[in-house]
C-alpha cells in the first residue's frame, strides 16, 4: 500500500507522522531532512538512452517498505540526542549530524542502500565530532549498545563503500593520512 | 492473466534496479515487462497498484504489436541493442581465441574422449580463465559516468539509444510529442479498464463520457507532464468531455511515424461522431487515413509493417500471427476496454520480471531467457560491480575446486603435530 501525496510540505507532514517516539522539535527537523533527500534524489537527471515505457509517479509516494527506514531514521536521530545529552552538548550543536543522517539515510534508502542503526549512529557521530581517531567515537558509538566497542571497526569499514543499486559507490567516511576517521558527503 | 502463466520458469534472482517511483515499465524491444514489486502480492490482487501498473505495461505491448509507430520503434531499439551485442561478442573473439577454441574443441569432443581424458575438469579450467579474462575486459572498458554493465561490454549502446529515447519526447507540430500520445493513451485505457471492472461496463459512455473523464483525471493525478499532457491538449479543443474518443485517435495516430502530430487533427475528425460510435467512426477512418504532412509517413499497423517485411526481428511474430489468424481489429483491441479480459493468449506473449521471480506468457523458457538476458542490457539492470563480484566468486570457487583436488592428490605425510596428544572433542 502506498501513500500518495501532493507536494513536499505533505510529505514532509507524512514523515514527520511516522517518525515514531521523537520529540516534536526533533521531528520536524528530521522530517524537513528527509524531504531534502526526496528532493535531492528526484533531482538527478536520468541517465541517456533509457528508451523503456516507464510508469512513474510524478508526486510523492510513501510506500510501506519505507515506514521502517522512516523508524530507524528517528531512533538514530534520538540515539544521538541521547549521546550528545550524556557528553554535555546542546541540542542545537547536534542539529546539523541529524539532519546529514536524515538526509543521507532517506537519499541512500532511495539509491537501493539501506544503512543499519549503527552505521547512522557513527556517520551521525562523525559528522558531530569531525575528524577522530577510533578511539574517541568508541565510548559515544556504544551508548546505549548501539554500537559495541568490538564492532566499530567493521562498522566503519562498511562506511568506506557503499553501493547503491545503481552499482555507484558512495564513500560515507574514510581516514585522513593521520588515521582519523571523518565523514565524507554523498 | 491467470497464474499458470508464471509457473515454470526459473532464471534465478533477477536483479532489482528500478527506483521506488517507477511502478513498472516496458522494453518493446524484447517484450518484456518490468513490475517494480512481488508477484505474490500481484497474483493475491492484494496490489491494486500493481494490477494497474501490469495493465498499463500491457497496453504498451499491445500499442507495439497493433501499431506501425510501436513496431517500427521496437524494431529501432532491438536493431541497436543487437548490432552492439553483436560487436561485443567479435570483441571478445579477438580478446580470447586462445580459449575460446579451446572451448568449441572440447565441446565437440566425443563423449568417449571426454571421459578417457577427464574433459569436464579441463572445461572448468577454460571456464574460468575465460571468466578472468572477461572480467579484466570489463574493469578496463568501465564507464566512468555509468556503472552499468552494459556501458562496459557495449560501447556506445546508450548513445545511439539516447537518439530514440529523444526522438519519443521530441515535440510535434501541435506540441505533443510522440510519447504523450503513447504514455498518456496507456494511463486512459488503464483507467477505463479499472472503471469498467469496478462499476460495471455502463461506466465508459455515462453522461456522455463525463464520468470516464473522471475516472482518467483521477488516474493521471499521480502522475507527471509526459503521462497528462494528451488529455489536456485534447481537451482544450473541445467544451464536451473528449474520452470517449481520446483512444480511438491515439489508436489511429500511432499508425503515422510521429504520433504526436498525427493525434490532435485525427481527434477533431473523429469529434464530429456521437460519443457511442466513436470506435465505429475510428474502425471507418482507419481504412482511408488522411495524409498528414506534419506526422510523416503513414506506416500503417504493426501488421502491415510486420508483412512488408521492415521488421528483421522475430520478437512479435507470435503476437502479429495471432492478430492475423483472430482476424482482430487493431482500433478495437486499443480501443476498448471491455474486449482486454479476452484478448488471445498468444496476443500477450511476452516475459514479466516481477522483482522475485520472471514469467513467460506463451515462451519456452530458453527464448524467455534470452530476452530477458538482452532486455536487462537495455535497462541497465546488471551493474558492473555485480558482474565483478560474480566473476570474483565464480573464480574462487573454482580455485578452491583445485585447491581441494591437490590436497586430495598430494602423498600422505607425517602430521606436523605429530607427537602431541589430539585435541580434546
Amino acid at each position: 500500500m502506498a501513500i500518495t501525496l501532493n507536494d513536499a510540505a505533505a510529505f514532509q507532514a507524512a514523515i514527520a507522522d511516522r517518525l515514531g517516539d521523537v520529540p516534536a522539535d526533533v521531528a520536524s527537523v528530521l522530517a524537513a531532512a528527509v524531504a531534502a533527500g526526496e528532493d535531492e534524489v528526484r533531482a538527478t537527471p536520468a541517465l541517456p538512452g533509457q528508451t523503456a515505457l516507464n510508469l512513474r509517479i510524478g508526486r510523492y509516494v510513501i510506500r510501506d517498505e519505507d515506514l521502517p527506514v522512516v523508524e530507524t531514521i528517528g531512533s538514530a536521530a534520538a540515539g544521538l540526542a541521547t549521546v550528545a545529552a550524556s557528553a554535555g552538548i546542546a541540542w542545537p550543536a547536534i542539529v546539523p549530524a541529524i539532519t546529514a543522517i536524515a538526509t543521507l539515510g532517506w537519499t541512500l534508502w532511495r539509491k537501493g542502500a539501506l544503512l543499519t542503526p549503527r552505521q547512522l549512529r557513527v556517520v551521525g557521530l562523525l559528522r558531530n565530532l569531525g575528524p577522530c581517531p577510533a578511539a574517541t567515537l568508541a565510548p559515544l558509538a556504544a551508548v546505549d549498545g548501539v554500537v559495541p566497542e568490538d564492532a566499530l571497526d567493521a562498522v566503519l569499514q562498511s562506511l568506506k563503500e557503499v553501493e547503491t543499486r545503481d552499482g555507484n559507490l558512495t564513500a560515507l567516511a574514510a581516514t585522513d593520512a593521520q588515521g582519523f576517521w571523518r565523514a565524507r558527503g554523498v | 492473466m491467470s497464474a499458470a502463466i508464471l509457473d515454470g520458469l526459473s532464471l534465478g534472482p533477477q536483479p532489482r534496479f528500478l527506483p521506488p517511483d517507477i511502478l513498472a515499465q516496458y522494453e518493446a524491444a524484447f517484450g518484456v515487462l518490468v513490475v517494480n514489486g512481488d508477484s505474490d502480492a500481484f497474483m493475491a490482487g492484494s496490489a491494486r497498484e500493481l494490477i494497474e501498473a501490469v495493465n498499463h505495461e500491457t497496453y504498451h505491448h499491445l500499442q507495439t504489436i497493433c501499431t506501425g509507430f510501436g513496431l517500427t520503434r521496437a524494431e529501432a531499439i532491438r536493431a541497436t541493442v543487437i548490432e552492439r551485442v553483436n560487436k561485443a561478442g567479435w570483441q571478445d573473439i579477438r580478446d580470447n581465441p586462445g580459449w575460446l577454441a579451446a572451448q568449441a574443441v572440447l565441446s565437440w569432443a566425443p563423449g568417449f574422449v571426454r571421459r578417457r581424458f577427464d574433459f569436464a575438469r579441463l572445461e572448468r579450467l577454460v571456464q574460468a580463465m575465460l571468466t578472468h579474462n572477461r572480467r579484466l575486459a570489463v574493469a578496463g572498458r568501465a564507464a566512468a559516468d555509468d556503472p552499468s554493465l552494459a556501458a562496459a561490454v557495449l560501447p556506445g549502446l546508450f548513445a545511439a539509444l539516447d537518439g530514440i529515447r529523444a526522438d519519443l519526447w521530441a515535440p510535434r507540430a501541435g506540441g505533443l510529442a510522440d510519447g504523450h500520445v503513447v504514455e498518456g493513451a496507456a494511463v486512459a485505457f488503464t483507467a477505463a479498464v479499472t472503471a469498467a471492472a469496478l462499476e460495471g461496463p455502463e461506466v465508459l459512455l455515462a453522461e456522455d463520457g463525463a464520468v470516464l473523464q473522471a475516472h482518467i483525471a483521477a488516474a493521471l493525478d499521480p502522475l507527471g507532464e509526459d503521462y497528462t499532457a494528451l488529455l489536456a491538449a485534447a481537451q482544450a479543443r473541445s467544451v464536451v468531455p473528449v474520452a470517449p474518443w481520446l483512444l480511438p485517435a491515439a489508436a489511429l495516430a500511432m499508425r503515422y511515424a510521429h504520433p504526436g502530430a498525427a493525434m490532435l487533427p485525427l481527434l477533431d475528425r473523429l469529434r464530429a461522431a456521437p460519443a457511442a460510435d466513436a470506435l465505429a467512426a475510428a474502425q471507418a477512418l482507419a481504412g482511408a487515413l488522411p495524409a498528414l504532412p506534419d506526422a510523416g509517413r503513414c506506416l500503417g499497423t504493426a501488421r502491415e509493417v510486420w508483412m512488408r517485411g521492415e521488421t528483421a526481428a522475430q520478437v512479435h511474430d507470435q503476437p502479429l500471427a495471432a492478430l492475423e489468424e483472430a482476424g482482430l481489429d487493431e482500433v478495437a483491441v486499443l480501443s476498448d476496454p471491455l474486449a482486454f479480459g479476452t484478448l488471445p493468449g498468444p496476443l500477450l506473449t511476452s516475459v514479466i520480471r516481477f522483482n522475485d521471480r520472471v514469467g513467460a506468457i506463451g515462451l519456452e523458457a530458453g527464448e524467455a531467457a534470452a530476452r530477458v538476458a538482452c532486455a536487462n542490457l537495455a535497462l541497465r539492470a546488471q551493474t558492473r560491480r555485480r558482474f565483478e563480484r560474480e566473476s570474483d566468486q565464480a573464480m574462487a570457487r573454482w580455485a578452491q575446486g583445485v585447491l581441494h583436488r591437490l590436497v586430495a592428490m598430494a602423498p600422505e605425510t607425517a602430521p606436523s603435530n605429530a607427537g602431541q596428544s589430539p585435541p580434546a572433542p
